[in-house]
């Protein structure tokens, strides 16, 4: 059995070098990435630490994938997700996070690359869930709303002092709403096979001032569905999933209600994922965004791959005897 | 085996923690000319719109991605004559060319509307311009790749970096259709959509930003609605002062507007049907001072001179006693009338 303190140093020295390596890319952050996890039984704790990398490197015009290796854009997110379950039916989420953008761009006179990151913390996300259902019903339906918290840094400037670009910030600067709701059936069709359906809405807010300029990111609707299917080796659960994702992201709004042309599009990904559930307490998930679909909104860069790894812990409460294993979770990705 | 497993992750997590990206661009100077907090990072980030530096030319009748509304710039050195569209500029802002003998750059700003050429060869260094990703005003700051400085186009000078208050070499272009380009210089060469970037050039990249007065995508210092933000206007700056002509003065045949502005007697010399306004001195190195009547219909001359010579659009004489002459221009921009107040605060508009 692997040991958890070997795996929670490994993912440790994975993420400290993602801070040091200056190769890393930026692109969308998936601030809403991984609010999955469904709701937390009465006074116990579910903490998520995740890490998810997203290549954003193919120029798109509206759905023609246009022939351009001259930028590469990427973005490294740490995700600290902590649940805390207040009642029996009411659990609130919180989600930290920490961004690295990054942008290479090859020049064109040959003469090497320009690079430019900004990095630090990000937004923050609190929700309050409420489950519908009992907790051993095998339908599991939970809603959840709050607020996107600016707690990220909008001012990160370039070696030259230049303020870096909006899309380049670890934060967005706007107090956004979001909107959640997550369905499970355990047992769909066959004991080992479970089904869900979750949906994420977030309503953007305004940064008043960025550049001189009002700035809001695009609203965003992410619907994922998929099955899991649960195999069982040497007394360690393994969850299989496939899940397809749609994401739906509107146009950047700038200064007097102006569209920026080239933004927000619509997505359909491919969503693979493996959880191993080393105890009831204990899981370690490894997932990947593929894309299938892409509608972008005039010319721009869109996700080529997204990749997210994750340690899942729980803490159960002392008069609860946790011998169930994690349930499948999925992995939602949006840009923030 | 685990325990092999993890260690060797270890060593590969402690690599890559070890391994570090390199800028591998220069650093300018810290001294801009202007605030440095009101340059912008336009997001595409430097080079991210790539300039054209090898351009492929066509005749106009291959040039078919074009349509004869489609505006273009021409420029013309002796017999050799070309034109750069619009559709190309608006995705590249920067072409890097050679013309009769001339190294010159079209430095074009889609925000703006503003085009001009500059002499490539600065301090007898030559060198090609590329889009350095930052707006000042909104106004496309160009970077040459020799020095690595940062130049401001409507300041026409080199605003950070080792060149820092060198003046732009500019080069008076011409701003019209296509169509009119063509019946004006049938037998010029065209910038191709063979560009060797991968860009849908049918389609325009900004939305509805060249008509919607209310859409500015950046901050600017000073806004002035004397006129419609996004109405075409000439700009003639002398002595760091600022004239507008409007395209709204002229009507469908060309005419000529005599002024005067910072001691020059000037002609502005258009036609709103066929696309034009140009700037001219009337006075010539003899100091005569000449009349212009405008000519119809016979492009690319567009007015006759009291002494009976035939100017083109160039300011080159074409016929009678001056030929081969070439009238002093102004410096003067085609460009949207809010660019010229935020760089030019008490900018006059000429009024009939």
């Amino acid at each position: 059995m692997f040991r958890f303190q070997q795996l929670l140093l490994l993912i440790i020295i994975f993420l400290f070098s993602i801070k040091s390596n200056a190769q890393c890319c930026s692109g969308g952050v998936p601030i809403a990435g991984t609010l999955g996890t469904s709701s937390s039984p009465h006074k116990s704790w579910d903490f998520l630490l995740s890490y998810n990398l997203n290549q954003i490197t193919d120029l798109i015009n509206e759905i023609n994938h246009l022939k351009d290796n001259l930028r590469t854009r990427k973005t490294n997110s740490i995700l600290l997700e902590t649940s805390y379950g207040l009642t029996k039916k009411i659990t609130t989420t919180v989600m930290f996070t920490w961004i690295r953008q990054e942008r290479i761009i090859t020049l064109n006179s040959g003469m090497g690359t320009d690079f430019e990151s900004g990095q630090g913390i990000g937004d923050a996300i609190i929700l309050f869930k409420y489950r519908f259902t009992k907790n051993k019903s095998p339908y599991s339906f939970v809603l959840g709303a709050g607020p996107k918290i600016p707690l990220g840094s909008t001012s990160k400037t370039k070696n030259n002092g230049l303020l870096l670009s909006a899309d380049m910030q670890p934060g967005s600067g706007s107090l956004d709403l979001m909107l959640w709701g997550y369905f499970n059936k355990s047992g769909f069709l066959t004991p080992n096979l479970s089904s869900y359906l979750s949906a994420t809405y977030k309503y953007s807010g305004t940064n008043g001032e960025f550049q001189g300029i009002a700035y809001q990111f695009g609203k965003q609707l992410q619907i994922n569905g998929g099955l899991s299917y649960r195999y069982t080796k040497n007394k360690i659960p393994f969850d299989f999933t496939t899940a397809l994702q749609y994401r739906h992201v509107s146009y950047d709004i700038k200064g007097d209600n102006n569209t920026l042309p080239n933004s927000g599009g619509q997505f359909i990904f491919i969503s693979p994922m493996l959880v191993v559930n080393f105890n009831p307490k204990l899981s370690l998930r490894l997932g990947a965004n593929i894309p299938a679909y892409r509608k972008m909104n005039g010319t721009q860069l869109a996700t080529s791959k997204q990749y997210n790894i994750g340690i899942n812990f729980k803490i159960p409460h002392k008069n609860q005897t946790n011998t169930i294993f994690n349930s499948p979770k999925n992995t939602n990705n949006n840009e923030k | 085996m685990k325990n092999k497993l993890f260690y060797y992750s270890i060593f590969i997590g402690l690599f890559f923690a070890s391994c570090g990206g390199k800028d591998d661009t220069m650093n300018p100077s810290a001294e801009w000319l202007i605030p440095q907090s009101e340059v912008r990072d336009g997001g595409p980030g430097k080079d991210g719109i790539p300039s054209i530096d090898k351009p492929k030319f066509v005749s106009p009748n291959l040039a078919t991605f074009l349509n004869d509304n489609d505006l273009i710039i021409g420029y013309k050195v002796g017999t050799e004559i070309k034109g750069y569209p619009h559709k190309i500029l608006d995705w590249h802002e920067i072409i890097n060319d050679e013309i009769g003998g001339e190294k010159i750059a079209i430095v074009y700003c889609p925000l703006t509307g503003t085009a001009i050429g500059w002499n490539r060869v600065i301090n007898g260094t030559e060198t090609t311009y590329g889009v350095s990703g930052l707006l000042y005003n909104t106004n496309i700051i160009p970077y040459d790749r020799a020095s690595n400085s940062n130049w401001s186009q409507l300041r026409f000078d080199c605003v950070n970096g080792p060149l820092i208050r060198t003046p732009s070499l500019n080069k008076q272009v011409v701003e019209t259709t296509f169509g009119t380009w063509k019946e004006m210089y049938p037998n010029s060469l065209i910038v191709s959509d063979n560009t060797g970037f991968n860009r849908n050039y049918l389609q325009y990249p900004y939305g509805d930003y060249r008509t919607n007065n209310n859409n500015l995508l950046f901050s600017i210092s000073n806004s002035n609605s004397s006129l419609p933000q996004k109405e075409r206007v000439l700009g003639v700056i002398t002595n760091q002062k600022n004239k507008v002509y409007s395209i709204e003065n002229f009507n469908s045949a060309t005419s000529v507007i005599n002024d005067v502005f910072e001691g020059q007697n000037l002609a502005i010399i258009g036609n709103k049907s066929k696309n034009f306004i140009l700037a001219f001195n009337r006075k010539t190195a003899n100091d005569s001072i000449l009349t212009f009547t405008a000519l119809q219909n016979e492009l690319p001359n567009i007015v006759v001179d009291n002494e009976g010579n035939k100017w083109d659009v160039f300011g080159v004489a074409t016929e009678g006693i001056r030929v081969g002459q070439k009238l002093v221009q102004p410096l003067s921009i085609m460009g949207y009338w809010f660019s010229f107040p935020t760089f030019y605060p008490d900018v006059q508009i000429y009024k009939p």
